[in-house]
């Protein structure tokens, strides 16, 4: 089997069609910014059409044109949408409400299905993950060394060092 | 033989793409891809019957290619369409 990998703004659009005839569909996830359920190149990401917007949600919007970003809702106020990365501490997007494309309704984690209306597992920690925004920068410092194994680069000569 | 109801191939950034419509969950993370002579084939017969013979026709029609290598090359191709799934 062969890696195919094709430009977002190229590929995304496509993908955004096919949700808008009514088909789901299932992506790899790219990035780090869905820390730390989510992680670059591991895990899948199933979408949909969109229905309802509430805060909390993951959805695939276009912030740009061509510029597509998958984040979690954090506010809708007169039309607008504000969107930060579970692993992003500062940074946010805002943009209209109309520019979001796609809802994600499943996530395949480590091999495992979540569907996110279903999952005890995701409600939990999306009412959890979101109210730590505090202490997030630790929280994620805490996952990439524990679990990733990365050391903080200001403490290694190269600066970027795994254990 | 034909292809299944409801395959068809798009072209999605440049490559030729088999989607599953009816299918609800469309998963690129592993997508079954066409080269440029597979996909002219595909074309030519979606929509309607046809046979192995009318898949080599194709091929010696369009390439510069021997019979015999064109048999070949249709038998394997039509072998991997069979094991995907995509024929009947």
């Amino acid at each position: 089997m062969q890696k195919l990998s094709v430009e977002n703004n190229i590929f995304l659009p496509q993908v955004v069609q096919l949700i808008q005839e009514g088909h789901k569909a299932t992506i790899i996830a790219r990035g780090n910014s869905m820390r730390p359920f989510i992680e670059d190149s591991r895990d899948k990401l199933v979408f949909g059409k969109v229905d309802r917007l509430m805060v909390g949600d993951v959805v695939l919007a276009e912030v740009e044109d061509g510029h597509f970003v998958c984040h979690r809702i954090e506010a809708i106020k007169d039309g607008m949408v504000t969107m930060r990365g579970d692993g992003n501490v500062e940074g946010t997007e805002v943009f209209p409400e109309v520019n979001v494309r796609a809802k994600l309704l499943q996530v395949v984690r480590k091999g495992k299905t979540y569907t996110l209306t279903n999952s005890r597992v995701w409600k939990c920690y999306s009412a959890v993950w979101p109210k730590l925004l505090p202490m997030r920068r630790y929280l994620l410092a805490l996952y990439r060394l524990l679990w990733l194994h990365q050391l903080p680069r200001r403490w290694t000569r190269s600066g970027a060092a795994s254990f | 033989m034909k292809i299944k109801n409801g395959f068809e191939l798009r072209d999605v950034c440049g490559e030729n793409v088999i989607i599953a419509h009816g299918v609800e969950n469309i998963d690129f993370t592993k997508v079954i891809t066409l080269n440029e002579s597979a996909a002219l084939i595909w074309k030519q017969v979606e929509g309607k019957d046809f046979t192995e013979d009318d898949m080599v026709k194709i091929l010696l029609d369009e390439y510069e290619v021997e019979e015999p290598q064109a048999q070949v090359d249709v038998k394997k191709l039509l072998e991997s369409w069979l094991k995907a799934g995509l024929v009947e």
